[in-house]
């Protein structure tokens, strides 16, 4: 190997290394997409509930999943049609996120219909979830705050299990904006300056 | 930089790469262990129910689940005191299982006690839980087969839900003994393999 071939080769390390660390920049739009879509199931729920609408939320919810999971389906399709390699953090990301959401999907309607999950525990079991998914997200983007909102989501699940009236989804739907949309947010205009900066 | 100074640069990464690679050939004890453990619990479990034994069933699990923790603890700090070489992708794994833990313990021991989730769903929501910790780690040690046994632990969660009985005892201690403990098993001996090659 000659200095000019090992040289490329350092290059070409360095290059996939750096690409690496940028594809794993979160835009935040995800949880934020998400975020904003269960606070309006939620709040519509709330509302049902509270005004005795003749409202099914059982279809709100078909709706707004429904909607969710197409929406991402096509949103990764596009995204991988795009940029076709994937870094290993970026798989680690994915499975995190799709298994979270296969999970929650089942709590909140197979444990549900099935009659053996009450609907008040739907919340707390789901914020159980989100923590899991939180903290390994933290890990791999080595943020101690990502990492800090899965304790939140926690110690919000332990909480809503103790809550039995119809004010937990009020409960769930606040901490939805608190701790997903909102950090979706911080996700956006992080990346934004990462953008930035790498264009200067 | 001359052709030495590239030649150890390129050494170094390879050696970084080969280092991250070894240390994330798991020797597998984790899983045997714990399934093991919830396995027995779970038997000692339908026996007490067969027999009627008056069993403090909260303080039964809180041994058997102690004992694990002990366990996780102890072998964690064994390899701190062995130095060994921390990896990205090893620290993804410990955060999958500690969340993973964290989360189960709280549904086992906040979840049930708080009369939210039902005695008798609480195998079908930790298999949920199960599902995810071994999608993602299926994705870690880039298994596909450990991604499958994900859908396992999701299909085994709905059977529990729509058909709840006292053998649901049985079918997750059935499911812990073969999407666990014998995995477990498979990354014991894949270990003590890679363990002797690099003897020789």
């Amino acid at each position: 190997m000659d200095d000019r071939i090992a040289l490329d080769e350092l290059v070409f390390i360095r290059k996939v290394i750096e690409d690496s660390k940028r594809s794993v920049v979160e835009n935040g739009i995800g949880y934020i997409f998400w975020g904003i879509l269960v606070f309006v199931g939620l709040m519509s729920e709330y509302l049902g509930i509270v005004f005795q609408l003749p409202t099914k939320s059982v279809w709100t919810w078909v709706v707004l999943i429904g909607f969710g999971w197409s929406y991402t389906i096509i949103a990764n399709i596009k995204k991988h049609r795009k940029k076709p390699v994937r870094t290993f953090a970026g798989q680690i990301l994915i499975s995190v996120w799709i298994s979270a959401g296969i999970a929650m999907t089942i709590l909140g309607f197979v444990a549900t219909t099935s009659g053996m999950i009450r609907g008040s525990a739907v919340s707390p079991l789901i914020s159980i979830v989100l923590g899991v998914a939180y903290f390994v997200s933290g890990i791999v983007y080595d943020s101690k705050w990502v990492k800090l909102l899965s304790a939140g989501w926690w110690i919000s699940g332990i909480g809503m299990f103790y809550i039995h009236s119809v004010h937990q989804i009020l409960v769930m739907a606040f901490m939805m904006m608190f701790l997903q949309v909102i950090p979706g947010f911080v996700f956006y205009f992080n990346s934004k300056k990462e953008v930035r900066q790498s264009h200067d | 930089m001359n052709e030495k100074i590239a030649m150890d640069e390129l050494q170094f990464i390879k050696k970084i790469i080969e280092d991250s690679k070894a240390s994330i050939v798991y020797n597998g004890k984790d899983y045997i262990v714990w399934g093991s453990l919830v396995t027995l619990g779970l038997l000692l479990d339908y026996s007490a129910y067969v027999f009627k034994l008056n069993i403090n069933f909260i303080l039964f699990w809180s041994v058997i689940i102690g004992l694990g923790w002990i366990f996780s603890f102890f072998s964690y700090k064994k390899r701190k005191i062995e130095c060994t070489p921390k990896t990205f992708a090893g620290k993804i794994l410990g955060g999958v299982w500690l969340a993973t833990g964290t989360a189960m313990t709280i549904v086992g021991f906040i979840g049930i006690p708080s009369g939210a989730v039902p005695g008798q769903s609480v195998s079908a929501v930790l298999s949920i839980f199960l599902g995810m910790a071994f999608m993602i780690a299926g994705f870690i040690h880039n298994e596909t087969w450990m991604k499958y046994l994900s859908l396992g632990w999701w299909i085994g969660a709905v059977y529990m839900f729509y058909f709840p009985g006292i053998h649901t005892i049985f079918v997750m201690a059935l499911m812990l003994l073969c999407f666990q403990v014998i995995p477990g098993t498979y990354f014991y001996q894949k270990y003590k393999k890679e363990v002797k090659k690099n003897h020789e």
